[in-house]
């Protein structure tokens, strides 16, 4: 990189770091909480596995509220808890309540409806061959939408790295923040550009992965 | 035994309560082939589901080797699913999962040791003519094959009961022939009860020893096959058996656009006449030059049952009477279309 000098080689590298940082870890903690919220929902729905109208409504009317507020809005609103859980509202860490908040009820939904599409039949055949409820969500259903689940994962992959470049605009660091700091506010234009142009490679890259990941699994 | 005592089920929905089983008594012995047919909508699938306890009950007793299925605990109930095999219109396999995990599953369940699992999809695979198709996914295979995965998964965990419904209604005649020989194999070999539904008469003429009709919800008529066919008691019974006379009037119409002279006669075959050659005999002793020209003949318990069409050159009234009394000697109905 002998157009840049060491120092913003380091920050190029570090934004990249903490944006795969940001992204990695909120898409883990999306990932096991939405599909355990999506689980809920689907088992508590009318005619599910353990129909309960209560649990089902409570939990869908959250994931709406939740998915409705715009993310740089329940980036402030989330900043106290971020302050208590790490310590600090700065720093990639601090942006991953918000992250997380944001992408899991996201996740809740796609993967609810990953199960509904499990055909009944399957169902019913677990059924009649004398299967239990945790062995139905287990053994037929999980399986059975695997690859809708697992191109979940990529699109939810891809928005959270639009996210965290958002988030990087409150000091969140990461490529946004990069592109914002250095790029915009000291006219920097190539560290703007290479910016930019990381967050669109990774987006591929994610997006390839996915794509291929969904092809192999898939057997229809 | 399956014993179904004054079995009643009501479905409510928000907008209509259906009464879907009213009152039904049946009683099925060990293994037999027994079939339920009715319309779409009658109960049927309900009725089956009754068996297996897929579907509960609102009124009534279901009794599988005189143990009453409303006694059992949740896990008994579980247990006792392993030992009733199901399978179903549309196979319902499991799309992400081989033709060899398809089947491995039921012992999966019922945790059976590993060894004996590889052992036992082996030789079920063998069963239903499966061979070098083990690693296949279901979306690779035909209708009948994926109904031969459905049936070896059905019989996985040694079942004393087979439930089908309407297990060849998805597939052509042919397939569906296959199928049903499978299901008579197995019925034979291993002595396994088999209740199935379905809509189509030549299901349960070619395979099944008793039949229970039923309209909207209610068993109006339990007999022989043979004898359900000829002589239906109930005036719904032979409604229904008059969806095939239908047919025949069709068949007929269209044959005689096609044969517009001579004469055409319909002959009946049931099975006390149907292992003999009597066509070959007819043709010999009334000189006449019979061509077969339309025949729905289905392989039944006893022989070859169904209906021929056959067609004559111009002959006088004489003639015809005849060769209609010929045909009367040899007990086949024969009438002039
Ligand atoms: N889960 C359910 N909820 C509400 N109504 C139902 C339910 N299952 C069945 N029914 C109704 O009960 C009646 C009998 O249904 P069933 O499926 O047993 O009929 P069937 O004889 O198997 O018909 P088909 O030949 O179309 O499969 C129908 O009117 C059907 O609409
Ligand atoms: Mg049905």
């Amino acid at each position: 990189m002998a157009i840049f000098d060491s120092y913003e080689s380091l920050q190029i590298l570090e934004a990249l770091g903490e944006t795969l940082y940001m992204t990695g870890v909120s898409l883990l903690f999306a990932v096991i909480i939405g599909i355990i919220m999506g689980i809920i929902l689907f088992i508590t729905q009318d005619k599910g596995l353990y129909p309960n109208k209560i649990i089902h409504t409570i939990l869908d009317w959250l994931i709406n509220i939740l998915r409705a507020i715009p993310f740089i809005i329940l980036l402030i609103l989330v900043m106290p808890l971020a302050k208590i859980l790490t310590g600090s509202i700065l720093g990639a860490s601090a942006a991953l309540p918000s992250l997380i908040l944001s992408s899991a009820p996201f996740y809740a939904r796609m993967s609810m409806i990953a199960l509904n599409e499990v055909d009944k039949g399957v169902i019913e055949a677990a059924k009649a061959m004398g299967a239990n409820n945790i062995t139905i969500i287990f053994k037929f259903l999980l399986p059975e939408a695997k690859s809708a689940l697992v191109s979940g994962i990529a699109l939810m992959a891809i928005s959270l790295i639009g996210y965290t470049a958002m988030a990087g605009a409150i000091g969140a660091g990461g490529l946004g923040d990069l592109a914002y700091t250095y790029g915009f506010t000291r006219q920097n234009y190539l560290i703007l550009y290479l910016a930019t142009a990381l967050v669109v490679v990774i987006v591929f890259i994610i997006q390839f992965i996915g794509d291929y990941l969904v092809k192999r699994i898939d057997k229809r | 035994m399956i014993e179904i005592k004054d079995v009643s089920k009501t479905f409510r929905t928000k907008e209509a309560s259906v009464k879907a089983l009213k009152h039904c008594s049946l009683k099925i012995e060990d293994g037999e082939i027994f079939g339920i047919i009715g319309h779409s909508g009658a109960g049927k699938s309900t009725l089956l589901r009754i068996i297996n306890q897929l579907e509960r009950q609102d009124e009534g007793e279901v009794l599988i080797n005189k143990e009453n299925m409303a006694n059992l605990s949740k896990k008994e109930l579980l247990e006792k699913r392993r030992k009733i095999g199901m399978i179903f219109q549309h196979f319902n396999l499991l799309s992400s999962k081989t033709v060899y995990q398809n089947i491995a599953l039921p012992l999966k369940i019922a945790k059976v040791d590993p060894k004996i699992q590889e052992a036992k999809v082996k030789e079920l695979i063998a069963l239903v003519g499966l061979n070098g198709k083990e690693n296949a996914y279901p979306a690779k295979l035909s209708g009948g094959q994926k109904q031969r995965v459905g049936i070896a998964r059905a019989l996985a965990n040694d079942p004393e009961i087979l439930l089908c419904d309407e297990a060849t209604s998805a597939l052509d005649p042919k397939t569906s022939e296959t199928i049903l020989d499978l299901l008579r194999d197995i019925n034979q070999k291993l002595g396994i009860t088999i209740v199935l539904i379905t809509h189509q008469m030549e299901v349960v003429q070619k395979i099944c020893q008793r039949i229970a009709f039923m309209v909207e919800g209610e068993i109006v008529e339990t007999g022989l096959t043979e004898e359900l066919f000829a002589h239906p008691k109930d005036s719904r019974t032979k409604q229904f058996l008059l969806t095939s006379i239908r047919e025949i009037e069709k068949t007929s119409k269209d044959l005689k656009k096609l044969y517009p002279d001579g004469q055409l006669l319909r002959l009946v075959f049931d099975d006390q006449n149907s292992d003999q050659p009597i066509l070959a005999k007819i043709i010999r002793q009334s000189e006449l030059p019979l061509s077969i020209v339309n025949a729905h003949l289905v392989p039944s318990l006893k022989g070859t049952i169904g209906s021929m069409y056959v067609h004559v050159a111009k002959i006088d009234d004489h003639k015809l009477q005849e060769l209609l009394s010929l045909f009367d000697s040899y007990h086949v109905k024969a009438e002039v279309i």
